[in-house]
């Protein structure tokens, strides 16, 4: 598990600081769109070796989503 | 008798779409944006009367023109397309008459995308090494822009109208040119790669041209392609990896014994992705989409075109192919440049 690592390409893909990418951290249709989410399945792939699929990451309303979903992946 | 790559001749769309024209028309997407996600400079696109079949028609007569073979000597004409001129007849039948090919030719048709050259080099071996044919002319063509809303640009940033004509012949050897193949299909992504209205299974009528907002200023009607690059991409990482390892399994060799990888030439974001996922060397692996674009079945043949010319691939070299995409669909095979 790399999460600073993740968090930071992650910060890049939604254009913000690696600071303001708390938990709360809300994704909407604005910030997380298609384009982000090719990079989110991507930086997850990259630092967890996880594919997840897009309706699941479609489905996550905030970072701390993110993390649950690659937490129960990591452990499956 | 085995089946070998004789020639191959390509041919982008002429008008072509830059990233500085894209750039001015979609807000926030900058020029080095757009090259840097998918490492594309110049996309082509068909005019309004210009078909995939024309496209084909401009790399077939670059080929038979170049002195590899007469047209007298072609005796299959093989057509991959998913932009056919009508639902029927045949559109390979009309390429035959325009090609000045004999009568005596076998001509088809089949649609696949991304998966198509390979396919079509398999099913060129096996009419080729069972004696059904001799001289095989492959030809893959698409015009997805005419499917493409002019507001989705995350469609109309990666895909090129463009063709490629592939000679197969039959040479007096023992040992395999071309193969092993390995295909795979998984049909439950169907709707994620999609044209949803022309069909049978919904006509077009006056609501299926009706263009609506799908995202702030994307606009797509069901007689529009429409991709789902998420699941795409996910489809991507979860089937490439397997179908590289089935097709070194299958011919008995590692990564290390391949000399060059020529995948298809999706975008570069992808491209990487996979590379590092598979674990080839950056130098032995084809990232030449920045002058053609993502021409669907053409990417391949393309590339190898080119990497033939710059000298990236010589006589002897083992080369891997690998489609994937639109269906799902994917496949992949060895190839020995002779």
């Amino acid at each position: 598990m790399d999460n600073q690592a993740f968090v930071e390409d992650m910060a890049s893909i939604l254009d913000v600081e690696p600071s303001e990418l708390v938990a709360g951290f809300q994704l909407n249709s604005e910030n997380f769109d298609s384009v982000a989410m090719v990079g989110a399945i991507a930086a997850i792939d990259e630092h967890y070796g996880i594919t997840v699929d897009s309706k699941t990451l479609a489905a996550c309303n905030s970072v701390a989503d993110m993390m649950q979903v690659i937490e129960s992946k990591s452990k499956s | 008798m085995k089946a070998a790559i004789k020639a191959i001749r390509s041919h982008l769309a002429p008008n072509h779409l830059t990233n500085e024209q894209l750039a001015s028309e979609y807000k926030g997407w900058g020029v080095e944006k757009i090259s840097g996600k998918t490492g594309i400079s110049v996309r082509g696109v068909a005019g309004p009367d210009e078909c995939a079949s024309d496209l084909g028609l401009t790399a077939a007569n670059k080929l038979l023109d170049a002195g590899v073979i007469s047209r007298e000597e072609i005796d299959f004409l093989m057509f991959c397309t998913q932009s056919p001129d009508y639902f029927l007849p045949t559109t390979a039948c009309i390429m035959q008459t325009k090609l000045g090919l004999p009568t005596t030719c076998g001509a088809m048709d089949y649609n696949l995308g991304c998966s198509g050259f390979v396919y079509g080099l398999g099913l060129a071996k096996g009419l080729i090494e069972t004696g059904q044919a001799t001289n095989i002319l492959l030809i893959t063509a698409d015009t997805y822009h005419k499917y493409i809303h002019p507001t989705d640009r995350s469609v109309r940033t990666i895909f090129s109208d463009g063709a490629a004509a592939t000679l197969i012949s039959a040479v007096d050897q023992e040992e395999d040119i071309l193969g092993p193949f390995v295909f795979g299909t998984d049909g439950t992504g169907f709707e994620q790669l999609i044209v949803p209205a022309g069909g049978h299974r919904k006509r077009c009528s006056t609501e299926t041209c009706v263009a609506k907002e799908v995202t702030p200023g994307v606009f797509r009607a069901e007689e529009n392609l429409y991709m789902n690059g998420p699941d795409v991409f996910s489809f991507t990482l979860n089937s490439v990896p397997p179908l590289i390892r089935q097709i070194l399994e299958k011919s008995k060799i590692t990564v290390d014994d391949v000399d060059y990888f020529v995948f298809h030439q999706a975008n570069k974001f992808m491209l990487e992705r996979l590379r590092k996922k598979t674990d080839i060397p950056e130098n032995k692996f084809c990232l030449n989409l920045e002058s053609y674009g993502n021409t669907v079945s053409s990417t391949i043949p393309m590339a190898l075109e080119l990497a033939r010319q710059n000298g990236e691939i010589k006589v002897g070299d083992r080369v891997m192919l690998a489609g994937f995409g639109v269906g799902y669909s994917w496949a992949a095979t060895m190839l020995t440049i002779t």
